[in-house]
């Protein structure tokens, strides 16, 4: 029990430290015990609370309320038939990524003074296991409810006034249910060395695919929160659930104790490596880049190169060096394709929708919260390192369109492949605003002007990006096209004249 | 044959200082460098030495000074630099992706050199590397590292070769195969600037460059820096380097 209290309280300790270093970004400083300060995080208290949970919540619920009452009712019903699917889908996956690697993860000082304590590996999987639910449900339960209110609006009031709720409650056991699954497929192989040794064993959770031939059974927890949602559940599924997520637990305690932290501290290297890059790397650029690196060396590591640089001569094998680069990313590729299918997929639904003009808004904010990174990924990789650049004889402005070819070719083959389906939005504009995100990726890493200056991604595209969508829709099509033409001509021009 | 009046230095530098935000790194530094000559750069830990280096290769931009390269202003022709100098950095990066003979072939093809395979499978082999062709660099060793960019900077042998504490991260059967192939390249006319705290025994430079808190107070041949009686030492070197050295006054900018 007390090396349970110890290591909550570390755990604690630690969460604190990180949200002190995010609180100092907004002036937050824990040693001032003056009432001036004390005031002032009041104030940001205040403001955090206005400004965000009645504010910002309030409008995406409201804009999720429109939303729900846009959708036909042959929507709503494929929907709601989906979504029972969706969450069997969900507790594949899941088990399908802890069986492959640890649940369990470790950095370097844990190695350290956690591994190489006595204390219980059991209390050292519970906390984590409830760190990470706790972690899981700040992530998964506003988007349960924006979905809740979304589909809730067809339903009659006096069903609807509380679905909401109903599906946030229905929503904790069911990610403790699927968390809970998971991690015992990751802590049961983590216990046992042969099964470490056995790669087939991460394919294992496939064989909860078989549970679809019975889709009662498959599709059962999707119902409950379904079920939930509609007003329908009963206290004796909810039971079943409570009692499972119960069973699942106890079994986690009880096959956790035997797990070998050898195996979790050789498995945790990468996470360890990203750890100690710092608890806010994402923010920043460069780290982000380092977070990839890292995550390139996990997946390749121990692996046979899979294709082979093409013997071309000249700048080709630069552009062939692109696409091996971005196959054995793995995931970059298909990243590009979903993004731009999806962006473009999102425009030509606000359009085909009339949708407000707020939708606009909440495209631009996807557009620069999840930045297509992947577009200069080639040209970062060669700006960040002098050594190998010294081998590549081409001007910056030459490389980076060189870089930038193939993964700019990949979203804008997503972006058209979903133009085919429903042409809407106009091709020539899918062209320009790809290039513009390409280049508002790679001027970010670029000195501009005798000062230097480094245009970060947000500011550029909100400019250029921002500026043909305002165009466009307070002027019409034709304008967006001429403010996305100026920009990448401007954007070019910055480039050619950057101070490398 | 063209004579030393008629062609200019392999490498000039000229009052060149550097700053790390208000704190001077390089200070005032003036030194060439001749085609085919070897040169040793000294200094204790922090004097500069691979600030230097990053300077002359353009992978940093001096604060005051002027670097050229067989007389061309290396900030005015960044593109011709890169075709004449190479940095060998302590700890040299690669592409994650690609491996260690993708790497010698990208650069092989982009420069389109013929029968480059030959010439990389001996560089691979006597560094020992050939086995790990096939693997990607982030897997190897410091050593095995240095060693994939010694490749990559012999395959296509610049004008001038900087290389950054190079015998360090080497085992000692592939530093005599280094000092051989510099050797080699010295007499076929490459300028060589090393920075290295072990010379090994026969080997013997056109010039030591000693540095001492971003100055360079000691520099000269070895014939000139050995005292009249008594042997050269790299001890000795550094010491009178650290003796000569002088603070730069605090308005000095």
């Amino acid at each position: 029990m007390i090396e349970l209290k110890v290591l909550i309280r570390l755990r604690l300790q630690q969460w604190r430290h990180r949200l002190v270093l995010l609180l100092r970004l907004f002036g937050y400083n824990p040693q001032d015990r003056s009432l001036r300060e004390f005031f002032y995080n009041l104030y940001l208290l205040a403001f955090f609370l206005v400004w965000f949970v009645f504010g910002a919540w309030g409008a995406i619920l409201q804009q999720a309320v429109q939303f729900g009452r846009m959708m036909s009712p042959v929507l709503w019903a494929q929907l709601v038939a989906g979504l029972p699917w969706a969450v069997f889908a969900g507790l594949v996956g899941l088990s399908l990524r802890y069986a492959r690697r640890t649940p369990l993860t470790l950095s370097f000082p844990d190695m350290a003074y956690i591994a190489g304590s006595p204390v219980s590996r059991r209390t050292v999987t519970l906390v984590q296991f409830g760190q990470m639910a706790l972690q899981a449900m700040l992530l998964v339960l506003p988007v349960v409810a924006i979905t809740a209110v979304i589909l809730a609006q067809p339903l009659a009031a006096t069903i609807g006034y509380w679905a909401a709720a109903r599906a946030v409650i229905a929503a904790v056991p069911l990610t403790l249910l699927a968390l809970g699954l998971a991690w015992l497929w990751g802590i049961m192989r983590l216990a046992n060395p042969t099964w470490t040794q056995w790669r087939g064993y991460g394919w294992l959770p496939l064989l909860l695919v078989v549970a679809s031939a019975w889709p009662k059974l498959a599709l059962w927890p999707g119902q409950v929160w379904l079920n939930a949602l509609l007003g329908t559940w009963t206290w004796s599924e909810t039971a079943v659930l409570v009692l499972l997520v119960g069973l699942l637990l106890m079994a986690l305690a009880w096959v956790s104790n035997r797990v070998n932290l050898i195996v979790v501290a050789d498995e945790s290297n990468a996470y360890a490596r990203q750890q100690a890059l710092g608890a806010f790397a994402w923010l920043s650029p460069n780290l982000a880049s380092d977070r990839r690196a890292i995550q390139q060396q996990k997946r390749v590591v121990g692996q046979r190169p899979f294709l082979t640089l093409p013997a071309f001569t000249g700048n080709t094998t630069l552009l062939a060096r692109s696409g091996l680069m971005m196959l054995r990313q793995g995931d970059a590729i298909f990243a590009l394709l979903l993004r731009g299918a999806l962006f473009t997929g999102a425009a030509q639904f606000i359009l085909a929708s009339s949708a407000p003009a707020e939708f606009w808004l909440f495209w631009l904010f996807g557009l620069l919260l999840f930045p297509p990174r992947e577009l200069a990924m080639i040209f970062q990789a060669d700006w960040r390192e002098p050594f190998l650049r010294q081998f590549l004889p081409l001007s910056w402005g030459q490389l980076l369109v060189i870089d930038t070819a193939v993964p700019f070719l990949c979203l804008l083959l997503g972006a058209l492949l979903v133009w085919l389906i429903q042409p809407i939005v106009s091709p020539i504009l899918i062209i320009l605003v790809s290039i513009l995100l390409a280049l508002c990726q790679s001027i970010a890493f670029l000195p501009l002007t005798r000062w230097r200056v480094h245009v970060p991604y947000q500011a550029s595209s909100l400019v250029t990006v921002g500026g043909t969508l305002a165009a466009g829709v307070f002027v019409g099509g034709w304008a967006a096209g001429a403010v996305a033409g100026t920009a990448v001509l401007l954007l070019s021009l910055a480039i050619r004249h950057s101070e490398i | 044959m063209h004579t030393k009046t008629a062609t200019p230095p392999l490498l000039t530098v000229q009052n060149l200082s550097y700053q790390y935000g208000y704190s001077p790194a390089l200070h005032d530094l003036s030194f060439s460098l001749q085609a085919g000559e070897l040169s040793v750069l000294l200094g204790r830990n922090g004097a500069g030495k691979s600030t230097l280096l990053r300077c002359i290769a353009g992978w940093t931009q001096a604060a005051g000074g002027e670097i050229r390269v067989l007389g061309r202003l290396i900030h005015e022709h960044e593109r011709w630099l890169r075709q004449q100098v190479v940095l060998i950095p302590d700890t040299p990066a690669f592409y994650e992706e690609l491996t260690a003979w993708e790497h010698l072939q990208m650069v092989a093809q982009l420069h389109k050199l013929a029968n480059w395979e030959e010439t990389a499978v001996s560089l691979l082999t006597n560094f020992g590397l050939w086995s790990n062709r096939e693997s990607f660099p982030f897997m190897f060793s410091r050593g095995m590292r240095y060693k994939l960019a010694l490749c990559l900077a012999l395959l296509r042998p610049p004008a001038l070769l900087l290389l950054d504490e190079p015998l360090g991260p080497l085992d000692p059967l592939s530093a005599n195969f280094l000092w051989g192939e510099l050797l080699r390249y010295q007499t076929r006319g490459m300028g060589i600037l090393l920075s290295s705290h072990q010379i090994p025994e026969g080997i013997q430079p056109n010039r030591y460059l000693i540095m001492e808190q971003g100055q360079m107070p000691l520099q000269g041949t070895p014939e000139a820096l050995t005292p009249p009686e008594g042997t050269l030492s790299l001890e000795d070197l550094l010491q009178t380097a650290m003796n000569r050295f002088v603070a730069p006054s605090p308005d000095h900018d």
